[in-house]
């Protein structure tokens, strides 16, 4: 008897919810574009399954994804205001803001970055200290890393035999190149899956710890709308959370968005950069502390920056803290 | 409702009822004995993999730590971390010997590990390690490596990037014997290995597993129902939230698999991690269930049962009685050599054993009533007949003496002799009318079926020729055809047309309607007209022989014409009625059966 009342009571408190949601006008959607790091690909997968899943919808919020390139600002693209949120490096973060431009990381996707430096397999280069002498081509974004990690351990980079870098593999291959830079997320997960083995270095296990792919948006954006920030941070992190924990769906669901719809490739970066966005300590998308001072810390002393930036204008965990509660 | 089917459904109830009421009281009690039961199984489980667990993580916390007290490993261990050239002897004389002498052996032994190393207490170098490719890496950001040089730490469920998987490590620091810390002594664990103590003896349900929450809510180990879980699933059900919030119980809830489930919860707060037993509630019911499912096929064989048996049994009370009712509407309807045969010496074999005997009794009458009617008859016949002779003796000579003698008598003598005349004619009359009704008792009829409304229009035809001074309003409906004798039912028409005509007498327009009406069994015809009618006090006279409610001066006639139409419908198993007032008219009524 009481469960029919109850289950009457809900019936009519549902009927009083649809009467008045039909009377009401439908809340507006926020229009939000997000800047990417990079073309469409599994990079970003969490995004595209937020939206798919409709987590951004659930948030009202119509999400539009512009491409990043080698030449698009994906900074000045959201300080102009044609897209609200941004993917880039911490580091860019980091300039950009001691340059002025009043910019904060929200989250981070990637908590470990995914640039390694390769070499062939009975090269006897194993470790930094056997980069000595050799022939190494490193990217641009790279390069501060790599001397930042041979300073660390004490070693001499003068005696590291530069040479430009090969997109390609060619030169590499055929033994121009000893070491390369590249990102464990790529091109090396294919060569791996081909056959071809690699030693693969980690600046990481040599004390260079920097974060990779971090959300950001404009100072003006937290201070006007902090629930549009949130609403969106949820959304997103939601739709990571998913692609984690599905990732032939992610996969699939990203082949609809990249332009290289190689399953394959987009499958083995999704897998390859799963331990960057999870790595079983803390939530994803959680950043800390002293991460951001190490990398403050490191880019002063490689002197990509000439004054140490005041962190707590670079991010702020205002909206990961309201999302998962404050951590210790 | 028929009496088998309430006898039936009284058995059925009688019996259901309470078999539905154990049934039902059995179910609820099984269902609460299972729910305990999977309960307290659950807990046990938990309980059990949460001891499994820890038993497992301190067996290794105690080698590790044992280990790092070796004094040849401490010593080792001082050379290792010393700054200076790596190339020494010493130095690789020590790197060679932890490794090959201890470490290795220890892994081969079945430590548990997979990976033993040493760490420079300052800068988290890895200065040895089983793992040769993880030499010279650093280690000073983990957890492991800061908490380790306090004392011995677990550091759990991670995934190393550098190692490319998930693992677990242990850590414990290396002293010297003032105590001072010499170096970090790590040993990683696989993390399978604690999936396999999750999953012992899961095997034996379908959907019951157990599994470790880090603090994260991520999964660090193995799922048995979503394979792929290892690192990789956030749980945030019910069951985990409580158990990371620190709470321990039992509970139902919506797994991460969206089932509802049974789950045991409990928290670990020396390892941050939160232990989960869960089966779905699908499973954990399922006995329950197949007892349900087991009760209804049993109720519902005990219903066709009861049945079957309460139609048996109201069958052998309703089977005699329907014998009895068919047997005397047989003989209602004159089979008077009907008996009933119920051999039972209850009381419907009494009253069939009753009837019997009332019918045999009837049976006697009826015959002796025929025997007397055909003896009555026969009697009627021979006195009409024999009357006859004398009747027109008296007729022919009292003409003869008016003719020949007529001169000799008187005026008032010739009177009184056409008197006698008159009088003799008029008993003839009666007498042949007589005869003609006697008659009618014993002629055989010809069965055939009657056009009722040409038998009718006939009749009609013949009165009116008979009664040709008169203005009569005739109106003849649908008669439908019926099965009968149509000489006599012409009779019946003649007679009733011919009544109405001579009671309208008085009326300037006589008016006579002929119409009918079909009844179940029966056919009802009648002849109406608005002649003088009758005191229906008296309607019981109407049929009668001789019976006259009207003088013979108003209207003349024997008598007769009704009761032979009585007559002959009563032979043909009909009836006849009238109905009428003073001067309004009357309307005479015959059905006759409906016979195929």
């Amino acid at each position: 008897m009481r469960k029919a009342i109850g289950f009457s009571v809900i019936i009519f408190v549902l009927l009083l919810l649809v009467s008045c949601s039909r009377q009401e006008a439908p809340v507006p959607f926020d229009k939000v574009t997000v800047q990417l790091k990079w073309v469409h690909q599994a990079q970003f997968a969490g995004l595209y399954v937020a939206r798919e899943k409709g987590y951004f919808a659930e948030e009202k919020i119509d999400v539009e994804f512009n491409e990043g390139g080698s030449n698009i600002d994906n900074v000045g693209e959201v300080t102009s205001g044609n897209a609200q949120f941004g993917i880039t490096a911490p580091e860019h973060i980091i300039r950009e803001r001691l340059s002025g431009i009043k910019i904060r990381a929200i989250a981070v996707v990637f908590r470990r970055n995914p640039l390694v430096f390769v070499s062939k397999k009975g090269s006897g280069i194993k470790r930094p200290a056997d980069f000595l002498n050799h022939t190494i081509a490193t990217s641009k974004d790279s390069r501060v890393q790599l001397q930042a990690m041979m300073e660390k351990l004490g070693l001499d980079s003068n005696q590291l035999k530069h040479v430009p870098y090969d997109r390609t593999y060619k030169s590499f291959l055929n033994g121009d190149i000893d070491i390369q830079s590249r990102y464990i997320t790529g091109s090396v997960q294919q060569l791996m899956s081909a056959g071809y083995k690699f030693n693969i270095i980690l600046p990481s296990d040599y004390g260079i710890h920097l974060y990779s792919d971090t959300l950001f948006t404009t100072d003006k954006l937290i201070n006007s709308d902090p629930d549009l920030i949130l609403r969106f941070l949820r959304a997103s992190l939601k739709g990571w959370r998913y692609a984690v924990e599905n990732v032939e769906e992610a996969v699939e669901i990203t082949l609809k968005f990249a332009k290289e719809k190689d399953r394959e490739l987009q499958t083995k970066m999704m897998e390859a950069q799963l331990p960057l966005i999870h790595t079983g300590e803390d939530q994803i998308g959680w950043m800390k502390a002293e991460i951001w001072e190490g990398m403050s810390k490191l880019l002063l002393e490689q002197k990509v920056i000439s004054e140490p930036a005041d962190l707590e204008k670079v991010y702020t965990m205002k909206f990961l803290e309201d999302i998962y509660g404050k951590m210790m | 409702m028929k009496l088998t089917a309430k006898l039936t459904l009284l058995f059925v109830l009688l019996t259901t009822l309470p078999l539905s009421l154990v049934g039902y009281l059995a179910f609820t009690n099984g269902q609460r004995t299972i729910h305990q039961n999977t309960v307290s199984l659950l807990v046990s489980i938990n309980n059990l993999k949460k001891a499994n667990f820890i038993d497992w993580i301190e067996n290794k916390k105690d080698r590790l730590s044992l280990f790092a007290k070796r004094p040849l490993i401490v010593e080792f261990s001082r050379i290792l971390v010393s700054p200076g050239n790596k190339n020494t002897v010493e130095w690789q004389n020590a790197s060679r010997k932890v490794t090959d002498e201890h470490f290795k052996v220890s892994i081969e032994g079945g430590g548990g590990f997979f990976e033993l190393m040493i760490l420079r207490p300052g800068d988290g170098m890895i200065v040895s390690s089983t793992d040769e490719r993880n030499k010279f890496k650093y280690r000073e950001d983990q957890p492991f490596f800061k908490k380790g040089r306090e004392g011995t730490y677990v550091q759990n469920a991670y995934y190393s990037l550098s190692m490319g998987q998930a693992l677990v490590t242990v850590s414990t620091p290396i002293k010297d014997e003032k105590g001072n810390l010499v170096a970090v002594l790590a040993g990683n664990l696989n993390l399978d290995e604690i999936t396999s103590i999750m999953m012992q003896g899961s095997g034996l349900t379908r959907t019951k597993e157990t599994y470790l929450v880090n603090k994260f809510n991520f999964m660090i180990t193995e799922s048995r129902l979503k394979p792929g879980s290892l690192m990789r699933r956030a749980i945030y059900t019910e069951g985990a939230k409580k158990a990371l919030s620190g709470k321990s119980g039992v509970d139902q809830y919506t797994d991460y698999r969206g089932e509802q489930v049974f789950g045991a919860y409990s928290w670990l707060p020396e390892y941050e991690l939160a232990i989960l037993t869960e089966i779905d509630v699908s499973e954990a019911i399922a006995p329950v269930l197949a007892f349900r499912n087991r009760m209804i096929t049993i109720l519902i064989l005990v219903i066709l049962l009861v049945a079957l048996i309460g139609i048996a049994v109201s069958r052998t009370i309703t089977g005699p009685i329907r014998k009895l009712m068919t047997g005397i509407e047989e003989f209602g309807r004159g089979v008077l050599d009907k008996r009933i045969d119920v051999p039972s010496a209850d009381e419907i074999g009494q009253l069939a054993d009753t009837f019997n005997r009332m019918a045999d009794e009837r049976k006697r009458v009826e015959e002796e009533l025929q025997k007397i009617n055909k003896e009555l008859e026969g009697f009627s016949y021979s006195v009409s007949h024999d009357l006859r002779a004398p009747l027109r003796a008296v007729s022919g000579f009292s003409n003869v003496v008016l003719e020949d003698y007529g001169d000799q008598l008187d005026d008032e003598g010739k009177r009184y002799l056409n008197l006698i005349v008159k009088n003799t004619s008029k008993m003839g009359n009666l007498i042949d009318d007589l005869l003609k009704f006697s008659r009618m008792g014993r002629t055989d009829m010809a069965f055939s079926t009657v056009d009722m409304k040409k038998v009718a229009m006939s009749a009609c035809k013949d009165m009116k020729l008979v009664y040709d001074d008169r203005e009569i309003e005739m109106s003849l409906n649908s008669l439908p055809s019926i099965r009968g004798d149509s000489k006599l039912l012409h009779q019946v028409f003649s007679n009733l047309i011919s009544n109405a005509m001579k009671y309208t007498e008085r009326e300037e327009v006589g008016k006579i309607e002929i119409g009918s009406k079909i009844l179940k069994d029966y056919v009802t015809y009648f002849v109406k007209d608005n002649g003088v009618g009758f005191d229906m006090k008296y309607v019981h006279k109407l049929f009668g022989v001789f019976q006259r409610l009207h003088s013979e001066k108003d209207f003349e006639g024997t008598g007769v014409g009704l009761a032979l139409v009585q007559k002959i419908i009563h032979r043909h198993g009909g009836n006849v009625w009238a109905e009428g007032k003073v001067n309004e008219g009357a309307t005479f009524f015959f059905s006759l059966p409906v016979k195929e």
